[in-house]
């Protein structure tokens, strides 16, 4: 477990992202990161962190799992709440800009699929390969999802980005 | 020298993904500590579980089956029981419609006649569902998919002479490590 700690502190935050990506809200992002954290826990018979790939998978089939589990309770709620994208899934610093702000709403805004390939592309760190091994697609798949994903982005932000 | 020249991949790389709770990694090294036993180490006790109740349903059936069935005369219990060759069959419930002579509630001891023998009759495993429940490391860094396999073995126990059938399902689950690949 002392080998998991530092390692946790400089990766958690990353995790989870994808982890809050993958569910319906911070509650259950914390949940699922638990979940796969134990997964990968009891499967390393060394005692050392694996890779972050390994993670993210594990962390996206406990979202699947969790998801199946919720599914009544989800429904319920879907059907009362409004849905409004939450925009705490970054750090809100004193010197974010205004742009940065709506950068942020705007990703969380993104359609679930190009989320997940920009999300372990731009912060998760992995290669489209790697993504797209992490999320069972073809990598040529993933990469028209990233490319979909910056184009979403950049149409609706043109004044940012293009001034 | 700027690797990523897309100002709009800049800007997303600038957002800091927000970090976990400061007592969320306590929270972690409780989960993992409170756990009593891996997952291997408590799948006996499982596996085990659903054998013992459907053995548990088999032997209520045959009792069952034996309170109801019709009630021999006094005269007729003692010497079917000395009849009895003491048969080893684990069950041996009488049918529902079989005159047999029986001790009541002697199902090990049942009546000589075939007729109120049920056997095996057939055996099936139906797969229910299959799905990836971990990635595995060995110490030697070969990594592996551990899948969960559910199934329900079905034994259908029957009477030949009376044609009454039993039938017992019992869901099971086994753990298979399959090699990962990776690239």
């Amino acid at each position: 477990m002392a080998a998991w700690k530092p390692w946790f502190a400089e990766h958690g935050a990353r995790l989870l992202l994808f982890a809050r990506q993958q569910s319906s809200c911070q509650a259950d992002a914390e949940d699922v990161l638990q979940n796969a954290f134990l997964k990968l826990w009891k499967g390393r018979l060394d005692r050392t962190p694996p890779p972050l790939a390994h993670w993210f998978r594990s962390i996206r089939q406990c979202a699947i799992d969790f998801q199946r589990s919720q599914s009544r309770r989800r429904r319920r709620e879907e059907i009362t709440a409004a849905e409004v994208p939450d925009t705490a899934w970054f750090e809100r610093g004193l010197e974010e800009s205004e742009r940065q702000e709506i950068l942020a709403h705007l990703v969380a805004a993104l359609p679930r699929r190009q989320q997940e390939v920009l999300i372990l592309k731009i912060w998760g760190g992995l290669t489209l390969e790697e993504a797209a091994t992490v999320l069972s697609i073809p990598p040529a798949t993933a990469a028209s999802r990233y490319r979909y994903a910056l184009t979403t982005l950049r149409r609706q932000t043109p004044d940012l980005f293009f001034p | 020298m700027n690797s990523h020249p897309d100002p709009l991949e800049n800007a997303l790389r600038r957002l800091h993904p927000r970090a976990p709770r400061a007592d969320f990694w306590e929270r972690l090294e409780t989960a993992a500590t409170r756990r009593p036993a891996p997952v291997a180490a408590r799948r006996p006790m499982l596996g085990l579980a659903w054998p013992l109740a459907a053995t548990l349903l088999l032997g209520l059936a045959g009792w069952h089956f034996a309170i109801r069935s019709p009630q021999p005369s006094e005269s007729t219990q003692p010497s079917a029981v000395a009849k009895g060759p003491g048969s080893s069959r684990t069950v041996a419930p009488s049918a529902l419609k079989t005159p047999a002579p029986q001790t009541h509630g002697s199902i090990s001891t049942a009546a000589p006649q075939e007729q109120t023998v049920f056997q095996p009759a057939r055996s099936r495993r139906t797969l229910r569902d299959v799905r990836l429940a971990s990635t595995v490391t060995r110490p030697d860094g070969a990594i592996f998919n551990r899948y969960r396999y559910d199934f329900i073995d079905s034994v259908t126990w029957r009477n030949k002479a009376t044609g009454a059938t039993l039938r017992v399902e019992a869901p099971g689950s086994e753990w298979i490590l399959v090699p990962a690949r990776t690239y």
